[in-house]
């Protein structure tokens, strides 16, 4: 490698980063070259033009990086620069053009640039990373940032995510509901107790996501997205690597959103307004009315069965018996709680300023009904955001935002446990009883608009639950943030940025007598008529980031330093409470005359305390090192931990990376590798940290308990380990990114392989201590993988466009030690395996094979199942053919073996766009392969022993000696236990879902001064799903907690929705 | 744009630069302190000190619901490995393997130890935070209720020993992990009762009630305590050693203990009987139930399980009986119906015997109408006694029987300690025995509460008739001790031992009963082997075997 002469300025500097560079082994004989001799000159002509119609462009800016030098191109086109050697990168810029970076080689002195008309995905489009945005080709780390401004579609953040960063996160929306939340998983499981969800920074603001808090309402969860209008933010960037400098938070990724700001002094107002509707969801398919009564009465077979029913009256089949029409209705319950919703969203904000201030004002209001009825969600946002120049040198940028998030809703999806009580609608409505009617019938047999009690199956009416409960999330944000910052000569600037957050989340919950099957609490004892719970949760949050910069740019070499340190004070508390029994279903309060009340409540303080230092470095634009470090120290760690540093009494940690690119493109010896515009080799290692420990892990606490109704006793709660710690996350990738063929094609490709140790763990404490366990550090996996994406464009003509995109991801999770050794988790009445040498989440349960047809071919096997009390029963014909793995006659314990694995093979997004003239068309299609999902819905619709209305497959089960059939015979109360948690519920999840086909039109507004532009669009979303899968939706998520992964309890599913909505610029 | 001078610049940034500094080294300085958070949810052990009255009541409370937890286990380990109760077909895995003395220590709810620990090292922790230097009107206010932890944590520790075989023996609260790297001493069983002897020595008596009051708590009778009293636990502790070492004198300590817990407390054994009420025999009077109700005068120490799990800890065991998982043996069912029952007629002085002790009425029912089913009756006020008087004075009797008096250990049974046992006049027991003035019998009639001539009736008559005027009921001569192969002391501690059963069936006691009087017999496992194995009646031999190795009586603990 020849390099050329110059002077080194700082030499001392110089040469630590030169030993610097060495070590990580890009610049070897480097330093020898180095003589004292001057900067010097080159020069440059040529023409810039438009890579499409090769028509020259007027006004471009040539300029080096430094901005040393720069030139415009003359009316030909053509421009003349005379710049420093060192500075051999130009940067390209035109009104209404991408801006585009090249290099110039040595001896080059004509070069035509080729630019690209604005529209396009642009391989050169800034990066956001944790200082802000920045040029890509100085971006060292693994990054993927999504600029939303054009974005038109995606209605909530959720959804911008998912049709977009699917392959750069693993992630599936929580269900079907507007802005019901996101699973996300970035490089793989990154923890098994602690969370795995990435840390989310809004507008450089680290939040204290509380992953682990709970909604009263089942099958709902907080979306820490859902107070961020999608209309205001500017860009999603997504983190892999290179988060030390998040420290401790750092761990699973991290996903930077930044709000529009002011840009110009132009005012720029845009008014934009969507109105869509979602379609009524497809349920699975139910017996109807008389499959239904066959399947009652073979049930009813059962002695237990007939006792426990309530009146045998459906049995009456003459039409003159008084309860005749109760018994004899054809009822599509689905239908009468499911609906087509209509949705719609406003947005107008403000955008604009003058020399010394610059803001961007936005209001916001959106409504979407949800396709399952009294359930909704609404919201009002503002945010102003400004940028004010105080005075000379002194920039304030002031915040304020405030969102209020209402939702009603009723529970959703299956409860874990059969003694719960069963009240959430949609589940309802598919199990209940079709020959029943919603609405009673009066003495003469006439229908009335009175719903019907809960029925004499014990099943309640899913209508009275809508009716008569309540059901309400309200969710209140605001915040306020001031950054000042003082620029203390050119190079040197000083900003900190005080932020404060505000977050109440209340909520109420009513589950009524009337319609409502009362429900037994065998471990308490009691029945419960009707129940009421409340909750109230509050989080102050209380930020400053107060950091010093350090610029300095040489021609040759340019370094940035940012260091400074990060407080963050934290006050979280939650009230709630549960009572029983209010004795009319008018009173939905709670209240002290509750019966079997519970109330609790947290209050968890929590502080950090960081000290950071960032350096970025880059020489002559070829060579790009970023090496960061944070100190951190939590209220959550002990105070002696075994991998921190001590020091002020308390124990900090230290998350060091470094981080390095080789821009391969800018050397000499690429000059002649023409169908390269760049190439960009990137490396990095890191550490970064997870601090999700339990509040009280540390340290030994005192807790109140409740002594015989009367008195208040305080006890020994936990067992404090000073030794606790983070999580240790090591992160290290190797990618490249490459642009090609003028911009037609460009590549990004990563391998990581990411390890955490330290994993937090409960460990087993000796009897004596009086404690069960306590938490420590010990255990580690791993996260081994590929990420793939690419953007071509295939036809590139003046009026027309045609492109292809694709992101192709694949992880491999390995467990590789544990503390405790193996164990299993039981949930949903599956069993999670989590063991060494095996991925998180495994599926462990019996094999089956079959059900037998005839007694010759269940005797032929001479299998018993082991009840609960150690008997044996001999499986017969119509049981479930189970594999007896041992061979020893009798199924039990130890015939379970892995059924399936949730975690995917590979999973990404396929997009195609589409563009002629001022039309544009862009499909979008995001799928997962290759993952398995316990369908526990499907498993309680066609378990064939309980009154549950079946799935039509259950009109195949086994019903006579020789019948050929996979679904075993229905029996009452299950005695053989056929639906078992066994490889009959698992199934491949895989799917290719059709997210999005968007049209847009801008149209022509060239006379209306007063308008900027128009565009209209239109949408269809989920228009359809490839898959195997049985139940409603293969992309759902009942938990953040990674043992639920992969467990389908039937949450509402996403349906196929229409958008159509206008934007205007005025 | 603006202007500005370049003197107010200069002052302005050196402003920034102290402001700077000051940033970074403030949060430095005071960093331990800053980083400590504290919650109003809990109280860190770190930086809580016992020192008003409040926070004392509060820390005995959360003591006394740690052993709110052990009621359950103390009275299943205590009854289901002996030979009174007996499982069911409905009987769960967990209890089903304590009955057969199968438990697997690592899954077994009864067979944790961590429960035992958790009062241990609560008391712990009171014991060496209360502080008791403070005090109020000249009383230490707080060295009452140190006192009462003091007695629960030997109480504990006992349990624990008896169960388990041995005890991881500490004093010092462990109150963070550092605190598990010196592994505490664990103490065998007969060590760990020295140790606890010594300990209950220093517990003490402020007053002649011994603990403080909580009023309304539970809502319980002021004489009945929540808490363990030390006399009778001292009682106990040289009972157990004197058994191991066979040795007169802690046999006579055991029994003074007894005494002066009988006579502070106030403790007599009248009024609580079941008797026909003529001798027709159809008709019977119960009393003997009540003495298990909250404001009966019988009960010492109790467990009071909360009434659901909303008001506190609450207890399984109701459910169990009532639900037909437990049951009383054929042994018990056998041992009551065998006892004669004397109707003794005052006004012609005529005995009447028929067989059966009434008590089995108040310990047994059935279920519900439609169910034969036998169910244990005996807790149907949700009250599981600790200490009570009929415990205690069949504790004593034991003593006393070993202390060379099985005249007056008898006369316990039959009569009644009261001043006209005791007087030498009425013959009740052997002049021998009471030549030498023991305290322990002469402390009834110096301190006189029981002196009274009608103070106490014998245990036995409480469901077995008039025993003082049962003619079945007494010692036999030496002739036919000879014949039967026994002194009249081992006679007499049958007699004790088939009495404990008939008046504490359930309560808990019964399989430590059984080692204790094993233990000091010549064939130190023999005596309880035979008593429990005849209730696995179908596999006598097996059971047999395995309790003749003294190691099998003990759980293996975690």
């Amino acid at each position: 490698m020849r390099i050329d002469r110059h002077i080194c300025k700082i030499g001392i500097l110089h040469k630590g980063v030169m030993v610097f560079l060495m070590a990580i082994g890009i610049v070897p004989t480097y330093a020898q070259n180095y003589s004292k001799s001057k900067i010097g000159t080159d020069s440059i002509s040529g023409k810039v033009v438009n890579i499409i119609t090769k028509k020259e462009v007027v006004g471009a800016k040539i300029q080096t990086i430094n901005m040393a030098s720069s030139a415009m191109t003359d009316d030909n086109g053509k421009f003349g620069l005379l710049y420093p050697i060192s500075s051999r990168t130009l940067l390209i810029s035109a009104p209404g053009y991408e801006n585009k970076e090249i290099v110039l080689y040595p001896g080059e002195k004509d070069k035509t640039i080729g630019i690209l008309p604005i529209g396009s995905d642009n391989y050169f489009d800034d990066k956001v990373n944790f200082l802000g945005a920045r040029r890509k080709s100085s971006i060292s780390t693994s990054i993927k940032t999504l600029n939303l401004n054009n974005n038109l579609n995606s209605n909530t953040v959720d959804r911008a995510i998912v049709n977009q960063l699917a392959g750069d996160i693993n992630v599936t929306a929580n269900s079907g509901a507007h802005s019901s939340g996101l699973f996300m998983l970035l490089r793989g499981i990154n923890s098994i107790n602690a969370t795995n969800q990435p840390l989310i920074v809004i507008d450089g603001v680290i939040f204290d996501n509380r992953d682990s808090e709970k909604s009263i309402h089942l099958g709902n969860s907080f979306n820490p997205f859902s107070p961020v209008d999608v209309n205001d933010v500017q860009s999603i960037s997504v983190v892999k690597d290179g988060t030390s400098i998040w420290g401790s938070k750092g761990g699973n990724g991290v996903i930077l959103i930044n709000t529009n700001r002011g840009r110009s002094q132009a005012t720029q107002i845009s008014v934009s307004t969507a109105l869509g509707y979602n379609t009524q969801p497809t349920v699975i398919p139910m017996m109807n009315a008389s499959q239904y009564r066959t399947y009652v009465n073979d049930i009813l077979k059962n002695e237990d069965a007939r006792n426990s029913i309530s009146s045998q009256y459906f049995l009456n089949n003459n039409p003159d018996f008084v309860f005749y029409n109760q018994y004899h209705n054809n009822t599509n319950w689905a239908d009468g709680i499911y609906r087509n919703s209509p949705v719609q969203s406003y947005n107008m904000s403000v955008n604009g300023g003058d020399e010394v201030a610059l803001y961007n004002l936005s209001l916001g209001y959106s409504r979407a009904l949800n396709t399952i009825k009294e359930n909704d969600f609404s919201r009002i946002n503002a945010r102003f955001n400004s940028d004010i120049e105080l005075i000379r040198n002194l920039k304030v940028s002031f915040d304020i935002a405030y969102s209020q998030v209402d939702r009603t809703m009723r529970n959703d999806g299956v409860t874990d446990g059969i003694s719960s009580q069963i009240n959430s609608p949609g589940f309802l409505s598919l199990i209940k009883s079709p020959f029943l009617n919603p609405y009673k019938y009066d003495n003469a047999k006439n229908i009335t608009s009175n719903l019907e009690d809960y029925d004499f199956l014990n099943i309640s009416n899913p209508y009275s639950v809508i009716d008569k409960g309540v059901g309400v999330s309200q969710q209140r944000n605001f915040s306020m943030s001031i950054v000042p910052q003082l620029k203390i000569n050119k190079n040197l600037t000083l900003s900190s940025r005080l932020s404060y957050t505000d977050k109440n989340i209340s909520e109420n919950l009513f589950s009524p007598m009337y319609g409502v099957a009362p429900y037994f609490d065998l471990d308490n004892n009691f029945i419960s008529d009707n129940y009421v719970k409340t909750q109230f949760l509050h989080q102050i949050s209380i930020f400053n980031d107060s950091r010093l910069n350090w610029k300095m740019n040489s021609g040759i070499h340019s370094f940035e330093l940012n260091t400074g340190l990060r407080l963050l004070n934290d006050a979280y508390q939650t009230e709630s409470a549960f009572g029983h029994n209010t004795g009319s279903d008018q009173v939905k309060e709670i209240s002290t005359s509750l019966k079997y009340k519970t109330v609790s409540g947290i209050d968890e303080p929590y502080k950090l305390v960081s000290y950071y230092g960032i350096i970025n470095y880059s020489l002559m634009d070829k060579y790009f090192a970023e090496v960061a470090t944070s100190a951190e120290t939590s209220s959550r760690f002990g105070r002696q931990t075994n991998s921190g540093v001590q020091a002020l009494g308390v124990s900090w940690a230290v998350f060091p990376s470094i981080n390095a690119a080789w821009l391969v493109s800018s050397e000499k010896f690429m000059k002649n590798i023409k169908f390269i515009d760049q190439f960009k080799l990137r490396g990095g290692y890191g550490i970064s940290g997870n601090d999700d420990i339990e509040s009280t892990a540390a340290r030994t606490y005192l807790g109140a308990i409740q002594y015989s109704g009367t008195a208040t006793g305080i006890q020994i709660n936990n067992l404090g380990n000073p030794a606790v710690q983070w999580e240790t996350v090591t992160k290290r990738n190797v990618g490249f990114d490459a642009s090609m063929l003028h911009s037609r094609l460009s590549i990004t490709f990563d391998l990581y392989n990411n390890t955490t140790d330290n994993l937090l763990t409960l460990k087993d404490a000796p009897g004596y201590s009086g404690v069960g366990s306590y938490w420590v550090n010990d255990g580690k996996l791993e996260n081994k993988g590929i990420e793939l994406g690419f953007n071509a464009t295939i036809v590139r003509q003046k009026d027309f466009s045609l492109s292809l995109g694709a992101t192709v991801s694949h992880y491999e999770n390995k467990i590789l030690k544990l503390a405790n050794g193996d164990y299993r988790t039981t949930l949903y009445r599956a069993e999670v395996l989590t063991a060494q040498n095996q991925p998180m989440g495994l599926f462990y349960g019996y094999e089956t094979n079959g059900v037998y047809a005839t007694v010759g071919a269940a005797q032929l096997d001479g299998l018993s199942v082991r009840t609960a009390t150690n008997a044996l029963l001999p499986l017969e014909a119509g049981d479930i053919r189970f594999v007896n793995k041992n061979n020893d006659k009798i199924i039990d314990e130890n015939d379970k073996v892995v059924i399936g694995n949730p975690n995917p093979d590979l999973f990404g997004t396929f997009n195609l766009g589409v563009k002629y003239k001022d039309l544009g068309l862009r499909a979008i299609f995001n799928y997962s392969y290759g993952n398995d999902v316990y369908n526990y819905l499907r498993s309680q619709l066609e378990s064939g022993s309980t009154f549950y209305n079946q799935t039509v497959a259950m009109n195949n089960r086994w019903l006579a000696e020789g019948q050929k059939t996979d679904i075993p015979k229905s029996e009452y109360g299950d005695p053989k236990a056929n639906n078992r948690f066994s490889d009959r519920w698992i199934e491949d999840g895989s799917y290719l879902k059709f997210k999005t086909l968007e049209l847009s039109y801008d149209m022509p507004v060239k006379n209306i001064s007063f308008l900027q532009g128009i565009t209209i669009w239109a949408s269809f979303n989920n228009l359809w799903t490839l898959t195997k899968y049985l139940g409603m939706d293969p992309e759902f998520s009942s938990s953040n907690n990674i043992f639920y992964r992969g467990i389908d309890t039937g949450l509402l599913p996403q349906s196929r929705s229409y958008y159509a909505g206008v934007k205007i610029n005025l | 744009m603006y202007s500005v001078n370049n003197e107010y610049m200069n002052k302005f940034f050196s402003i920034i630069k102290v402001l700077v500094l000051l940033g970074i080294i403030l949060p430095m300085t005071s960093c331990s302190d800053y980083m400590t958070t504290d919650s109003s949810q809990y109280l860190s052990a770190d930086n809580h000190n016992i020192d008003s009255p409040n926070d004392t009541v509060f820390s005995i409370v959360g003591i006394l619901a740690k052993v709110g937890k052990l009621t359950d286990r103390t009275i299943l380990l205590g009854e289901l490995r002996a030979d009174l109760m007996d499982v069911t077909p409905t009987t769960t895995g967990d209890l089903r393997d304590i009955s057969n003395f199968t438990v697997d220590n690592a899954t077994n709810t009864y067979a944790d130890t961590k429960d035992y620990y958790s009062v241990i090292n609560n008391c712990n922790y009171f014991i060496q935070k209360a502080d008791t230097s403070i005090s109020v009107r000249g009383r230490k206010t707080l060295s009452a209720e140190v006192q009462v932890a003091k007695a629960i944590r030997a109480w504990t520790y006992l349990q624990i020993g008896l169960n388990f075989g041995s005890a991881v023996y500490y004093r010092n609260p462990i109150l963070s992990t550092t605190d598990l790297e010196q592994v505490p001493n664990e103490l065998p069983l007969e060590q760990l009762i020295d140790t606890l002897i010594t300990e209950v020595g220093t517990i003490k008596l402020l007053r002649q009630v011994d603990y403080p009051r909580y009023d309304g708590l539970n809502g319980l009778s002021s004489d009945i305590s929540l808490f363990i009293n030390p006399l009778i636990l001292s009682g106990d502790l040289y009972l157990w050693k004197a058994s191991f070492t066979r040795e007169t004198e802690y046999y006579r300590a055991a029994a003074t203990k007894y005494a002066e817990a009988m006579v502070y407390g106030n403790v007599a054994t009248s009024n609580y009987a079941n008797s026909w009420t003529d001798d027709t025999f159809t008709r019977y009077f119960n009393s003997w139930t009540s003495l298990f109700s909250t404001s009966s005068f019988e009960l010492i120490s109790i467990f009071k399980p909360a009434s659901s799990t909303y008001d506190g800890v609450s207890s399984s065991l109701f459910s169990m009986f009532n639900n037909y998982e437990l049951k009383a043996s054929a042994n018990y069912n056998n041992l009551s119906n065998n006892q004669d029952y004397c109707f003794y007629t005052t006004t012609n002085n005529t005995s009447k015997f028929t067989k059966g002790d009434l008590r089995i009425k108040s310990v047994l029912g059935t279920m519900n109408t439609n169910s034969t089913d036998t169910i244990i009756t005996k807790f149907s006020n949700k009250v599981f006694p600790i200490y009570r008087a009929g415990l205690l004075y069949l504790r004593y009797a034991e003593a006393v029987n070993r202390a060379g008096k099985p005249g007056l250990a008898f006369a316990t049974l039959k009569y009644g300690l009261n001043s006209k046992t005791l007087d030498s006049v009425f013959n009740r027991v052997p002049h021998k025995e009471l030549a030498d003035k023991a305290s322990f019998v002469t402390i009834f009639s110096t301190v006189n509460p029981l002196a009274n001539t009608l103070a106490n009736t014998g245990i036995h008559s409480r469901g077995s008739g008039s025993s003082e005027y049962n003619t079945y009921y007494t010692i036999p001569d030496s002739a036919s001790l000879a014949l039967l192969n026994m002194d009249s002391v081992e006679y007499v501690e049958n007699a004790i031992c088939d009495e404990l059963a008939l008046e504490t069936a359930f309560e808990g006691n019964r399989f430590q009963d059984l080692m204790r009087i094993s233990i000091r017999r010549d064939n130190q496992t023999k005596f309880l082997a035979q008593k429990v194995a005849q209730k696995h009646s179908d596999n006598y031999n097996h059971y047999f075997g395995i309790l003749s190795d003294k190691k099998n009586w003990f759980i293996k603990s975690k």
